[in-house]
């Protein structure tokens, strides 16, 4: 499984849906064919055509939803983005109207949501990523494998949304979960982000671009589901309807585990205060 | 389950993880209760534990217990075999193989949990909207265990638990337990019983006499109706227990 990092800046960008017009958004109908592998750039059943500019201006932009700054080296200078913000800090100063309902609310409806944040910030983080700066090099392999696991040789072209929405159909699962993956993601933000190197040069070791998202998200629901639900599928299955091999599946659920430090356990106050922001945040759109 | 620390459950010291396998190292106990009580049959006659230790082992197994459930952790599998304990006489909860986090609003469950002599009567007809109620009524399973030597109710499979559970504690009645008769596995034509006198089935098992305190308290745990069962907390300040939080508080 190839721990090289690919082509950091994509061709295109697949990677988006509509912004302002999530519930007009078709999904190009395709045969969800089990067999139908959606990481495969060549499946162009399912690349999505759309292409779109979320306006960076809005409170999601590179000042980090998910505490997922931009990948860009910030040298010499530790706190020139003001900190490093989160989303609890986002909640705190957000307005606290907007309730999602954990149970009840379509996941349909969530999982557009959701895609239409990552969109945000995958599309942020590859604009800002400087090719020249890719997470090779030197001394710091063994930390970084996790991170770097998660790559493929090329840039999956299914969109967010459609992919989420081919896990949802075969996997199916309920809105705590999408919403633990964000809380999960955050945390990997978090336990992976700034660390200065021997030049005392801090990098974030851990961005979400297109380049990984996909095998976070694939990851993230098999572990979660797994940690969360009774009612689970196979890894098997999860990596079929992910599009990868079952012993990369294997090897991504162990990396995930590393990245999280283990730690998976959501409360509720955490979960609804992800919601809430991730509500906010679709009906800004 | 690393974060879960408590003296009465067993400590998740690290996880290593290399290419093929994943090893937890625990926390290092000498025994199980099944094992100890095994140890202590005569002959063919299983015997109970002393009183006093019985209420000493109850009162950790609970102590863990309302650790994990103020954790938002249910244990789901609480029987002799997984409560650990140590020559200090030291009793710890073990195997979290079943644990689930709680709280959570979607929570999806399985009515397929617990061994099934420890299963609680609303999980037996098919409830999945159980919480902590579903580790007391194996609490008090176990309490009985210890007093007798013998386990409360030996079922085969789900029928028999839930017939052994009835022949004892009687069989629900909608006045005491409104909505048994929406369960899933619910059976109306099952045969009424009246409740047996717990006293009286269990103290031909033991030489102590047992005491008013400590059968209130058996019922406590036992309610057939799941919301009508102690709290891990409430277990705690159960009179029966009066000379422990006398002496903690």
């Amino acid at each position: 499984m190839g721990l090289s990092p690919l082509p950091r800046k994509a061709t295109t960008s697949p990677i988006d849906i509509p912004g302002g017009d999530r519930h007009g958004h078709i999904i190009e109908p395709h045969s969800h064919s089990l067999k139908t592998d959606p990481l495969s750039s060549n499946n162009s059943s399912l690349v999505s055509k759309t292409s779109t500019n979320l306006s960076l201006e809005s409170p999601f932009s590179s000042k980090s939803l998910l505490d997922c700054p931009p990948a860009q080296p910030i040298k010499d200078s530790r706190d020139s983005q003001g900190g490093n913000r989160n989303m609890e800090e986002e909640t705190i100063t957000g307005d606290s109207e907007s309730v999602l309902n954990i149970v009840d609310f379509p996941t349909d409806e969530l999982i557009l949501m959701v895609s239409a944040l990552l969109n945000k910030i995958v599309k942020a983080n590859d604009e800002t990523t400087d090719p020249s700066q890719q997470l090779v090099e030197d001394d710091e392999d063994e930390l970084l494998a996790p991170v770097l696991a998660f790559y493929g040789k090329n840039v999956p072209e299914i969109a967010v949304v459609q992919y989420l929405e081919r896990i949802q159909k075969y996997c199916p699962t309920t809105n705590d979960i999408f919403l633990s993956l964000l809380v999960y993601f955050d945390r990997i933000s978090k336990n992976y982000g700034s660390s200065p190197d021997r030049n005392d040069h801090v990098k974030q070791m851990f961005v979400m671009d297109s380049g990984n998202i996909h095998r976070l998200l694939i990851t993230g629901i098999t572990i979660c589901t797994k940690f969360m639900s009774d009612f689970f599928y196979s890894n098997s299955r999860y990596a079929k309807v992910g599009g990868i091999s079952l012993q990369e599946l294997n090897h991504l659920e162990l990396q995930f585990l590393v990245l999280c430090d283990f730690k998976l356990l959501v409360s509720r106050e955490e979960m609804q205060k992800y919601a809430d922001l991730l509500y906010k945040f679709g009906n800004d759109q | 389950m690393k974060e879960l620390k408590h003296e009465n459950i067993v400590r998740l010291y690290d996880v290593i993880h290399t290419e093929n396998k994943l090893t937890l190292v625990f926390e290092f106990m000498d025994n199980d209760l099944k094992k100890y009580m095994d140890s202590r049959t005569v002959g063919n006659t299983p015997r109970g534990l002393e009183l006093n230790l019985v209420k000493y082992f109850q009162w950790q197994l609970l102590q863990g217990l309302a650790f994990c459930h103020e954790n938002k952790i249910l244990h789901r599998d609480l029987k002799p075999q997984n409560l650990l304990i140590n020559k200090k006489g030291q009793l710890k909860l073990g195997d979290f193989g079943l644990a689930r986090a709680f709280g959570i609003p979607v929570n999806t469950f399985s009515s397929e949990v617990v061994t099934l002599w420890y299963r609680a009567p609303d999980v037996l007809m098919g409830s999945r909207t159980y919480s902590t109620s579903i580790d007391i009524w194996s609490c008090g399973c176990i309490l009985a265990e210890m007093i007798t030597g013998k386990p409360l109710f030996p079922g085969t499979n789900d029928e028999e638990q839930l017939k052994l559970i009835f022949d004892i504690m009687g069989t629900p009645t909608e006045s005491l337990w409104l909505a048994v008769t929406k369960l899933p596995k619910y059976n109306p034509n099952v045969q009424q019983r009246t409740p047996r006198d717990l006293r009286q089935v269990l103290q031909p098992h033991t030489k102590e006499p047992l005491d008013g305190n400590l059968m209130d308290f058996l019922h406590g745990l036992l309610q057939l109706n799941p919301d009508m069962r102690l709290s891990a907390k409430q277990a705690l300040h159960h009179p029966w227990f009066a000379e422990y939080y006398q002496h903690t508080s």
